[in-house]
This record gives C-alpha cells, sequence and structure tokens, in this order.
C-alpha cells in the first residue's frame, strides 16, 4: 500500500463514510422537505426510530431544520458534513487540491443551504460537490488501494444507510455484492468471521436476510478502521 | 491592476474553495480563518531583486557558516566577534546539538528573512527566521488562482513565475537526503500553518507526517505504513525543536519522535532546518550579523539591519533609556508579532516600570529605531487605502543558496498599525518579481 499510514487509512474509509452519509441523507431529505410543502404529514418520530437516533425534535419543522443543520447535533447532516471536512483536511497531499476542494464546496453549499429559506437548491449543490468529489478521485488518484479504501467507506455506510431505512432488498445485495469484491481486495485489516457473514448474504433468497441488527453488527464492524 | 482589483471577489472565492486558510487559538478555542488576500500586489524590478537576491544569498550563507562555527570550533567567539552571553544564554542554543554537522553542512535550508523598505526604497532587514519560517505556500497558491482569474493581468505583466517553489524545495530536500523518502512532519491538522504544512507536501511530493507515523530503530527513521514501514532519508520538520525529540528535548512532548535526535547525531536522516539553528535567529544575535558577514565572508554587507540598540552593553543602555520614548522594544524571546512595543505609545509610567525592567534584565531586549517604511497600496471594502507592508523572502539552501523570486508580502489590519503579523490580524498579498 505504499506510504499510507494506518491514520490515513483510517481517514480515508471514514470520510468515504461520512461524504456517503451525507449524500444519501440528503437526497432522503430532500424529498422530506418536498412532502412537507402540501403532502401528507412526515413522521419524523419513525424516521428517528429507523436511522436510530433519539427523538429530540418538537415538531416536523424542528426536525428537519436540526437534523439538516444544527452543529450542536451529532446525528445532524451539518455535523456528518464536518466530520467528511475534518478527514479531508489530513489528505491533502494524498488526494490533492483539487480534489479535496470539492469538499470544501460542499460544506459552503451546506452551509448556504442552512441560511436559506428554501434550501433545497443548495442541498442539491452538496449532493453534486460530492459526486464531483468521487469522479475527481477517479482522475486524480492512481493509487488504486487509496481510492478502494474511501469506496469501502462509502458502501459500508452505504448499506447502513439501505438497512436503516429499509430501502428495497434489491438495492441492499447490489451495495453488498460491491463490498465483497473490494473487501477480498483491500489490505485493511477484516474481521473474517464477519467478512464471510456478508458474502454468504448473497448466497441467500432476498426474504431469507438477516434482521436489520445482525446486518448492521456485521457491515459496521467488518473492517478494523 | 485594474483586473486584478476587479476579480478580487472571484480570487477570493477560489482561495476559499481551496482552503487556504491558518489556524487560530482564542480563548482556548481552535479556529480557522481566510487569510485575508489583496489583489495589488507587491511588485520589485528586476534590478532590485537582483541587488535583494545578492544581499539574501550573502546574508544566509553567514548565518550558515555561524551555526557550523557556533556549534563546532566556536573560533567567532573565541575572536571577539560575538559575546558568550549572546550565543548561549538564549534559549535557541541547544547543548544536545553541539559538535553534529548536518548533512551536507547545511543547518539552515529555508529561511524566511523579513524585510521592509525604507521611504527611500532601500531594504532593511528587520528579522532572521532560521526555524520554521512559515509563509510561502500563501503566495504560492494565490499566484495560481490568480492567474486563473485575471489571465490577462499575467500576459501584460513580465513577471516570473513563482510556482518552482515545491521544486526548489524537493531539490534541496533530495540533496541532503540520506536514503530514503522525504518526509514534511507536522505537529498536527491543529497547527496554524497546517495548510501549509499539507500543501507543500503536495506540491514536494513528500509523505505529510505525525508523532505516531515515524520511529526509530537502530538509528534509523522509519514511517509506518499500514502495508509496509519505508526508510525516511530526510524530514522537513514543522515543529519545534523542544518538541522534536522527547529523549532529547522536552520528555512531556506526545508530538515528536523518540530517539530521533540520535539517527540525526548518526548521519542517518537530514533534519531541516537543523535543530539548534535558533542561536543565529535570536532577535539579539540579529544584531552581530553583519559582523558575521564581514568575518566570515570578508565582504561588506550589502542588506542593512534596522539601526539596533543592545541594552546589554552599557553604552547602548544609556541610550535606550534616555530615547525609549522614540524606540521600538523588542522581547528577544517572543515570536509572531508578540513581545513588541513602541516607546511613543507608553505612558510617563509605563516607560519608567519598562526601564527599570531594562536595567534588571538588559540581555531580555533589543531597541531599534522606528523605521519609516513604505506604505504599500490595499483596497479596503472596494476603495485604495494604505497599510505598512513587510516582505518575507524564502532563501533555500541546497547545492546552491537560492532566493525565491517571490515571497510573501503581510499587511497590517488598519492604517495606524505597525504590526503586519497574520495572527494579529493583517492579511497578505502576492509579491511580484518583474522579469525585465
Amino acid at each position: 500500500m505504499g506510504t499510507l499510514s494506518i491514520n490515513k487509512v483510517n481517514h480515508l474509509f471514514w470520510l468515504g463514510r461520512y461524504t456517503e452519509r451525507v449524500s444519501t441523507t440528503l437526497r432522503f431529505m430532500i424529498e422530506v422537505g418536498d412532502q412537507m410543502i402540501d403532502g401528507d404529514p412526515v413522521d419524523y418520530h419513525a424516521i428517528c426510530r429507523h436511522l436510530i437516533i433519539p427523538d429530540i425534535y418538537q415538531d416536523a419543522e424542528d426536525f428537519c431544520t436540526q437534523f439538516l443543520f444544527s452543529r450542536d447535533n451529532p446525528d445532524s447532516i451539518m455535523s456528518a458534513m464536518y466530520r467528511a471536512y475534518d478527514n479531508v483536511i489530513v489528505l491533502r497531499e494524498t488526494l490533492s487540491t483539487d480534489a479535496l476542494s470539492y469538499i470544501f464546496m460542499a460544506l459552503d453549499s451546506l452551509q448556504r443551504a442552512a441560511a436559506s429559506d428554501a434550501p433545497a437548491l443548495d442541498m442539491q449543490a452538496v449532493i453534486d460537490y460530492i459526486l464531483a468529489f468521487r469522479g475527481s478521485l477517479s482522475d486524480y488518484i492512481l493509487d488504486d488501494e487509496t481510492r478502494r479504501i474511501i469506496e469501502l467507506g462509502r458502501n459500508v455506510e452505504r448499506i447502513d444507510l439501505y438497512v436503516r431505512l429499509d430501502f428495497n432488498k434489491h438495492l441492499v445485495r447490489r451495495e453488498v455484492s460491491r463490498l465483497v469484491d473490494r473487501m477480498y481486495k483491500t489490505t485493511i485489516p477484516c474481521d473474517s468471521a464477519r467478512m464471510k457473514k456478508l458474502a454468504d448474504v448473497l448466497l441467500l433468497p432476498e426474504q431469507s436476510h438477516p434482521s436489520a441488527k445482525e446486518f448492521l453488527d456485521w457491515v459496521d464492524n467488518v473492517f478494523i478502521v | 491592476m485594474e483586473n486584478l482589483i476587479r476579480d478580487t471577489e472571484r480570487i477570493n472565492k477560489q482561495l476559499a474553495r481551496y482552503g487556504v486558510k491558518f489556524g487560530i487559538y482564542k480563548n482556548g478555542t481552535f479556529n480557522e480563518r481566510l487569510f485575508p488576500f489583496d489583489p495589488l500586489p507587491r511588485v520589485i524590478t528586476k534590478a532590485g531583486f537582483d541587488l535583494l537576491n545578492r544581499g539574501l544569498v550573502q546574508r544566509v550563507t553567514a548565518l550558515n557558516l555561524f551555526l557550523k562555527d557556533i556549534y563546532g570550533d566556536k573560533k567567532i567567539i573565541r575572536d571577539g566577534i560575538v559575546p558568550p552571553d549572546f550565543a548561549f544564554a538564549g534559549t535557541g542554543y541547544l547543548a544536545p546539538c553541539e559538535g553534529i554537522v548536518p548533512p551536507k553542512g547545511i543547518y539552515s535550508h529555508i529561511s524566511g528573512i523579513d524585510l521592509v523598505q525604507a521611504q527611500d526604497g532601500s531594504w532593511v532587514i528587520l528579522e532572521d527566521n532560521l526555524r520554521i519560517p512559515s509563509g510561502a505556500s500563501y503566495p504560492l497558491i494565490a499566484r495560481d488562482l490568480c492567474r486563473k482569474a485575471s489571465p490577462d493581468t499575467f500576459r501584460h505583466h513580465a513577471v516570473v513565475d513563482n510556482r518552482s517553489y515545491g521544486k526548489m524545495l524537493k531539490d534541496v530536500m533530495d540533496y541532503v537526503n540520506c536514503g530514503g523518502i522525504n518526509v514534511i512532519f507536522t505537529p498536527g491538522r491543529y497547527n496554524a500553518a497546517y495548510f501549509e504544512h499539507s500543501y507543500l507536501a503536495e506540491k514536494t511530493g513528500a509523505v505529510l507526517a505525525e508523532a505516531g507515523d515515524l520511529y526509530v530503530e537502530d538509528g534509523v527513521v522509519y514511517y509506518e505504513g499500514s502495508g509496509s514501514r519505508q526508510r525516511v532519508g530526510a524530514i522537513y520538520r514543522r515543529l519545534s525543536d523542544e518538541y522534536l525529540d522527547p529523549v532529547t528535548f522536552l520528555p512531556e512532548s506526545v508530538i515528536g519522535v523518540p530517539n530521533l535526535m540520535s539517527a540525526y547525531r548518526a548521519g542517518n536522516v537530514a533534519i531541516l532546518n537543523a535543530p539548534g539553528n535558533g542561536v543565529a535567529d535570536d532577535k539579539g544575535i540579529y544584531y552581530f550579523v553583519p559582523k558575521m558577514i564581514r568575518y566570515y565572508l570578508r565582504e561588506e554587507p550589502i542588506l542593512h539591519n534596522a539601526p539596533t540598540y543592545l541594552p546589554f552593553y552599557e553604552e547602548d543602555r544609556k541610550y535606550v533609556l534616555e530615547n525609549l520614548s522614540k524606540l521600538v522594544i523588542k522581547d528577544v524571546a517572543e515570536a509572531g508579532g508578540y513581545g513588541v512595543v513602541f516607546g511613543r505609545d507608553m505612558t510617563k509610567e509605563q516607560l519608567e516600570s519598562f526601564a527599570d525592567t531594562i536595567r534588571r534584565e538588559p540581555r531580555r531586549f533589543i531597541a531599534q529605531e522606528v523605521i519609516d517604511f513604505q506604505d504599500l497600496p490595499v483596497i479596503d471594502n472596494g476603495e485604495h487605502s494604505y497599510r505598512k507592508a513587510d516582505l518575507r523572502a524564502f532563501v533555500l539552501a541546497g547545492k546552491t543558496v537560492q532566493v525565491w523570486p517571490s515571497g510573501l508580502t503581510r499587511f497590517s489590519s488598519t492604517p495606524e498599525s505597525f504590526v503586519v503579523n497574520s495572527s494579529q490580524g493583517g492579511g497578505f498579498k502576492d509579491t511580484w518579481v518583474l522579469s525585465r
């Protein structure tokens, strides 16, 4: 793996996780925001339950504001964006100034969204910048393992969120398949028992999938980072 | 220039895009701030730079000879040019460096020399920074962004491209490298200059390492990769001497590398800049640099110091105490714009109290005449204004001693202020050297 230290591996992996957390939950919240304009009331209690986060909000509007933009709320998307920033800022020479700039612009857009009374457009810009960041990695990063670690973090986070939010099992299996393909190539230390269980999921029919709790235990703890 | 002024907002947006920031601690909290950039550059003519170049090469060459001498034969002390009180009593002198000759005999690889331009256009040296001078990264990235935001400006002005700094720095690291990879060693992301550390790592292709990434085994430094280890041949360290090696210096340091000094002493790794350089950039030693130039090089100094007095000497002390209200007094132990007091700003009681302190601790201070240095134009909220400004020139010593054809021009936060340090709220400009 060349010159990647254990610290850098850790930052790359969590960068993948946090950028995925921001983009997937933002997409979800753009839909929630749309529903709140003139649709059925949003059951934010159910969202908290699914995401397994504390239900501390006064009403649906408070949920939208705090869950999206509060820096003091560790579960918020803004906090996840700052965690992505914290991880990317120490990777400048590994990922390049050009690649980093997309994360800086994503954070800037989310801050603008927080100050706007029509935040969806800036929220969309956050997603765009994260997608651009991923694209820039393909262009700028020659080292396969560096890219792979970020992708693994992204896979893990995506499976975690898809399971929590009860997404279609077909989508979950697609992500598990990608994860399994990558995890046999990486040099990140893995828990072999959990690795096998995740790989075995693909051999099971969809209706026999493990429980969400089991799934989350396997996927969140498969890599020792 | 009109284009640059017009494009100021675009340039500042670009600086934000690329995270050009510096860290600052206020009330115990770490904050990152954009370093305010003024689009109007300092312009140095070709002839002006030729003079600066010769003067700076001369000065840094003499300072390197002084460092070699002071940790070696000490001829300059024996010959009575520099009093031992000034060489050995300050915190900059490090006894554990005694007798160590660094790879290729270079001590100050990256020197940041602070100058101002007097009203008559002559340059005056204010300070030598031979430990870990910061700031090259800001004009380096600013130039890149200005060229994107305002290409016409550079099409119509003959400005020497300054974007070779990364290569110049890499060449220096390669030249002194003892076998292995080049590393930039940072205290971590909460250091004020972290942007610079990471940016220079990118520009030089060096590995950015923190405590825990490096270790010493059998007198050799290794970088611990997650798959394998790699030998380290040169370390551009960006932390202070006292934190470098807890076995040799501060035992409580958790950001250093244990036994790094033993690897360095054995000649197995180069450390840029060499530990112990503080002995030569102490504000008290500054007084003696022109004497060093005459002593080691048998030349007259090309660039001059600000008129400086050492209260340590009775005659100077008498002058300082009689003229305190018109002098600027500097505490030799302070840096970053701190410990600088203007006599004109003190009350009668404060002056008397300060005079007592000088009588008690004469070695602690230097006094200088206040130089009426040139103000530079800045754009302040869309309007032209003027600020005090200095220039930090970067001199790199490897196979040859070279001055980077650019530099960091810092300006004060308000028209009244003489303090140009970024940690005190000032901003920066690009520094253009004209090619014709």
